[in-house]
């Protein structure tokens, strides 16, 4: 944050155009309410959890304040039995476990097809082994206290049914903060996992054998930020894409996804508005209208 | 800038910007690297003295930034592009020291927000207002696109210059440049605030 601050002074950016203030949890609640009641602040973007963007959006909305609102996600990622299942446990991997799953795209459940959950499992074994195995370091989660909500969400279903396909839960890191990636089986509504984001380095495996189950279970959760499908049949990938309540779908890629020329944004809990491109320019003007007669 | 930690005794603390000057306040906590548990340095910790200073630098700053044109702003995006990846290994080294993530996800980070910047300077001149007709021939209309004003963008201390970048740029470049009617490129002033998870 300094770094950008840093990097535009550098370049050019006059005085007072771009100011930055950091503060502690202590102090959270007096200086953002504070900030977004004064009568200079026009309009205000958070990124961050849906938890505290309830509050930002209440006291936005007690001050007539518009917001933009990039906020959690519980990314499906649905794998179809036509599915190339490479690049479907690549992907997959990549999608739960970058950052320590710690993106707000990052994929939380995976759908998988009934006839070919056998073969995709094993694939999907493979592919965490290959960039996440032991071979590598634990990987590091910013609190220790996330890695604690991970290991919970995990005992907490597998208490209530569901299977370990990949990692060990019990196991100890160097520090509290570090946990290894762990996916889940056999994951039900039971169980608190599917619902809570666990914005860390976990992941479902749902099976599902119809379009329809696919995506009621898609779409059964508050947020609606980023997905993904694999299939090598593109028209049933627009079909599934156009059905899921959400920012983003990515047909075979995994669902982390942010480039410039596509807008980024969420739907449900997961926020609204939009960055990137001319829909992230738009964001930041309002219109005037203005009238003459001749 | 942190590179100096270390030249004394007193352990270096990350500085806000206010007024494109770098600013230790009296508070300050303890950064922890999440890899090592160790205490990596200290951050400011604000109090209303300088969120008051802050709005007042960046209500200030509005009135002649709102007058640069896109050219000119586009320009400090193209040096803020080329500065990125002059110091992106000290960057990708500030990412791995507080967030504990490999050398290889900060440089796709930086890679990222360096390509946000390219791309909004390439937008910059790009947004338009309209002349719509309107319902009498004698009364004509144009719509302006013009900025907010002085933004506040909060994000957890964590958040990634991917993430952060893509925040920030946008609010930075604005223009509301409806041509046809000549009116002057405006642009917004920006006050950044970072929250720690509570």
């Amino acid at each position: 944050m300094w770094g950008l601050c840093s990097v535009f002074h550098e370049a050019g950016l006059p005085a007072g155009v771009f100011n930055l203030l950091v503060h502690e949890p202590a102090n959270a609640a007096a200086i953002t309410e504070s900030l977004i009641a004064h009568p200079s602040i026009k309009k205000i973007n958070f990124t961050g959890s849906t938890g505290v963007g309830r509050i930002i959006g209440k006291l936005a909305g007690e001050h007539l304040k518009p917001v933009l609102q990039e906020l959690g996600g519980k990314a499906p990622a649905i794998v179809w039995e036509d599915a190339d299942l490479d690049n479907a446990a690549t992907q997959c991997a990549l999608g739960a476990f970058l950052n320590s799953g710690q993106i707000c795209m990052s994929t939380e459940r995976i759908l998988i097809h009934k006839s070919v959950r056998a073969e995709f499992e094993k694939k999907l074994v493979g592919a965490i082994s290959h960039t996440f195995g032991p071979q590598t370091d634990a990987l590091i989660l910013i609190t220790g206290a996330a890695a604690d909500k991970n290991r919970k969400l995990i005992q907490d279903a597998l208490a209530k049914g569901a299977s370990l396909l990949y990692g060990d839960v019990t196991s100890e890191e160097s520090i509290k903060t570090r946990m290894r990636p762990v996916v889940i089986s056999g994951v039900n509504s039971d169980m608190e996992i599917y619902q809570t984001e666990s914005f860390g380095p976990t992941v479902s495996l749902i099976e599902i054998e119809t379009e329809e189950d696919a995506l009621r279970i898609a779409n059964d959760t508050e947020y609606g930020l980023s997905s993904a499908i694999f299939t090598e049949d593109l028209r049933r990938g627009l079909r599934f894409a156009r059905e899921i309540e959400t920012g983003a779908v990515h047909i075979n890629s995994m669902t982390v996804h942010d480039e410039s020329a596509l807008p980024h944004g969420g739907a449900k809990a997961s926020g609204y508005g939009r960055f990137n491109a001319n829909h992230g320019l738009n964001e930041w003007v309002r219109t005037k209208t203005i009238t003459y007669r001749y | 800038m942190m590179g100096p930690k270390g030249y004394d005794a007193a352990p270096y603390s990350v500085p806000f910007f206010i007024n494109g000057q770098e600013v230790h306040p009296q508070g300050s906590f303890d950064v922890v690297s999440p890899a090592t548990g160790e205490v990596v340095h200290k951050s400011g910790s604000a109090t209303n003295v300088e969120v008051t200073a802050a709005i007042d630098a960046a209500v200030n700053a509005f009135k002649t930034w709102k007058q640069t044109l896109p050219r000119e702003r586009r320009d400090i995006f193209l040096k803020a592009a080329e500065v990125m990846q002059k110091r992106a290994d000290e960057l990708a080294g500030y990412m791995m020291e507080e967030t504990g993530c490999p050398k290889q996800w900060a440089d796709v980070n930086i890679g990222i927000a360096k390509d946000f910047l390219y791309d909004m300077a390439g937008r910059v001149s790009s947004l338009e207002g309209t002349i719509p007709i309107t319902r009498d021939l004698t009364i004509g209309a144009m719509v302006l696109k013009e900025p907010f004003g002085v933004i506040l963008a909060i994000a957890p201390w964590w958040v990634t210059p991917w993430a952060d970048t893509s925040d920030v740029r946008h609010m930075l470049i604005i223009a509301g440049t409806p041509r046809m009617s000549s009116e002057c490129a405006r642009c917004f002033s920006l006050l950044r605030l970072v929250i720690l998870p509570s």
